[in-house]
């Protein structure tokens, strides 16, 4: 039996999504069990637990839900908000934002991405829907978007802020006790916030100590309320420049930041990154 | 409501202070938006119909090759005006130049200009403007509405009508002319006759879009692709792998025969000949055709 995209509703915490696409990855740690005098093996044991990923694009219309895990997600110990997710039927409760992007275009619908990683199998079984879209008003464009930007040399006299794109990244690790499939608790690494943006004024200013940047982008409604916020505040890291035949000189920024608590990373007056 | 006579909807077209209404024969513009219709997963029918690109809006028209109207250097119209001083510019900052017809104007950008001539003919042109908008400049403004502005052919040659449009009677070509020789004494053995060509060339523009904005901040011009289509009597059963460049000056003329001055000049820079075909027909002689192309 085959179905269509529109017999799958995709929900997370039981808010329905409006995705353009979604995938659902599920797989095991099976290792082969090799014996001593043979060479190969039918034999398969499992190393780790079951896990998968939810993968999905939806559209912006307003806050977005996936971007509050950013800063509420794994700054206490042991203090996590777990995501449950159900595509089609199919559904897991163990899950964590382990990346969220988006894309920034001009005139362009905003459409975020987010990866969901859980650590259990699938329950449910497959029940397709037939329902027809909502009429949705507003779908955020980047047209109603403004941006502004800031070093501590100031932004080489940029002028215009073409496109780019806003990445998280966790690592997640679940933690097994004895006995354990599904985790009573997971770990969070490292947590990594970057923003590649496209701007006009070429520069090779790039510090060995790399340089304080923020970039922030406001995201308004039709109305021209201000409804998402967008912002890096870290290091200048990278810059790029290229072009091609037909194509206009592109310079690049690439801005990291190391923390996603809410506290903002100082812009020094020399224009280096202050040493902690 | 304006209803709005043919003999009331010319094209005119200005460039800073320079401008010149054309002897436009027709004209078409366009408006479009980008309605896109979103889908989501679970849901059957679209969400609804969202802008995905900026408004963009067009200008095409047919109109008589004028030799009397405004020009820099070479004499001509404000079309040819324009696709030389692209061609051959080493800027990359596009300007655009302010088109209007019927009342309803736009800040156009020049996308292609052709013309074709041939024996005992008039010579007709045309162009074509994509318009852009620029910052908070909308592509096309304007209502639909009498224009008022009046056709005017220069001064030159009396001013008349005849001598002021590009006509075949005049104008031999012989600059495009096929030459065949043996390659050696005692020369050129063959020279074909030219009953007609058709010449246009295309730019390529950039616009620069940005957040938060709509129009482009700018628009960039980038290359210009330039082709001469030659009808004559000659096929050129030798054309090289890879033919030798050469420049070809286009001389159109007017009615006026006594004039060597009312002339308008198009010139082909480093143009390969790419092609060339043959066909024949009932009545007709055997009639072949080579293709000239340049690239900037």
């Amino acid at each position: 039996m085959f179905y269509s995209a529109s017999n799958a509703k995709l929900k997370v915490n039981d808010e329905e999504i409006l995705a353009s696409n979604a995938s659902l990855s599920l797989s095991t740690s099976l290792q082969p069990n090799y014996l001593i005098t043979r060479r190969n093996t039918n034999k398969f044991v499992a190393s780790d637990g079951v896990g998968g990923d939810l993968s999905f694009n939806y559209f912006l219309t307003g806050k977005d839900f996936f971007k509050t895990f950013i800063t509420g997600q794994g700054e206490r110990a042991r203090e996590a908000t777990v995501i449950s997710g159900n595509f089609g039927g199919l559904n897991f409760d163990s899950g964590y934002l382990t990346s969220y992007s988006v894309n920034f275009g001009p005139n362009s619908p905003a459409v975020a991405s987010a990866t969901v990683s859980f650590f259990d199998d699938l329950k449910g079984e497959f029940a397709p829907v037939e329902e027809l879209a909502p009429d949705i008003v507003g779908i955020l464009n980047f047209k109603n978007a403004s941006v502004a930007g800031e070093t501590a040399s100031g932004f080489d006299n940029v002028e215009n802020f073409v496109g780019g794109a806003y990445n998280y990244t966790a690592e997640v690790k679940p933690v097994y006790l004895i006995k354990e499939t599904k985790p009573s608790a997971v770990s969070f690494g490292p947590k990594n916030v970057n923003l590649n943006f496209e701007i006009d004024s070429p520069s090779g200013y790039l510090p060995f100590s790399g340089v304080s940047a923020k970039v922030s982008v406001d995201l308004k409604n039709s109305a021209g309320t201000m409804v998402e916020n967008f912002t890096c505040d870290g290091a200048l890291q990278q810059r790029a420049l290229g072009s091609a035949v037909g194509d206009y000189i592109k310079q690049t920024i690439n801005i990291v930041q190391g923390s996603t608590d809410a506290s903002k990373v100082s812009v020094s007056a020399n224009g280096f990154l202050p040493i902690p | 409501m304006a209803t709005v006579f043919y003999d009331k909807a010319s094209v005119s077209v200005e460039w800073g202070s320079v401008g010149e209404t054309l002897l436009a024969s027709d004209f078409t513009i366009n408006y479009s938006t980008s309605a896109q219709p979103l889908y989501a997963v679970g849901n059957k029918g679209s969400l609804g119909q969202f802008p995905s690109s900026a408004r963009v809006g067009d200008i095409s028209f047919n109109f008589i090759t004028s030799l009397t109207g405004a020009h820099y250097g070479q004499k001509g119209n404000i079309i040819n005006f324009l696709a030389s001083g692209i061609k051959h510019s080493v800027g990359s900052t596009a300007s655009g130049v302010t088109i209007s017809g019927a009342g309803v104007k736009g800040f156009g950008f020049l996308n292609s200009y052709s013309l074709n001539v041939a024996s005992n003919s008039i010579s007709s042109s045309s162009a074509s403007f994509t318009f852009f908008g620029h910052d908070n400049e909308l592509p096309i403004s304007g209502r639909l509405a009498d224009s008022t502005v009046t056709v005017g052919l220069g001064t030159t040659a009396g001013g008349s009508l005849a001598t002021g449009i590009a006509h075949g009677r005049y104008t031999p070509l012989t600059t495009l002319r096929t030459t065949i020789g043996a390659g050696y004494d005692p020369g050129p053995t063959d020279i074909g006759t030219v009953f007609g060509a058709d010449y246009s060339v295309s730019f390529n523009h950039n616009p620069i879009y940005k957040l938060g904005q709509e129009f482009p901040v700018t628009s960039l011009y980038t290359t210009a692709q330039e082709s001469i289509n030659v009808t004559e009597d000659i096929f050129q059963s030798g054309l090289a792998f890879n033919e030798s460049s050469n420049d070809y000056t286009i001389d159109l003329h007017g009615l006026d025969d006594a004039s060597t001055n009312d002339k308008m000049q198009l010139k082909m820079i480093s143009g390969k000949q790419v092609s060339t075909s043959m066909s024949a027909g009932l009545d007709d002689i055997v009639r072949s055709q080579k293709t000239l192309t340049a690239s900037y």
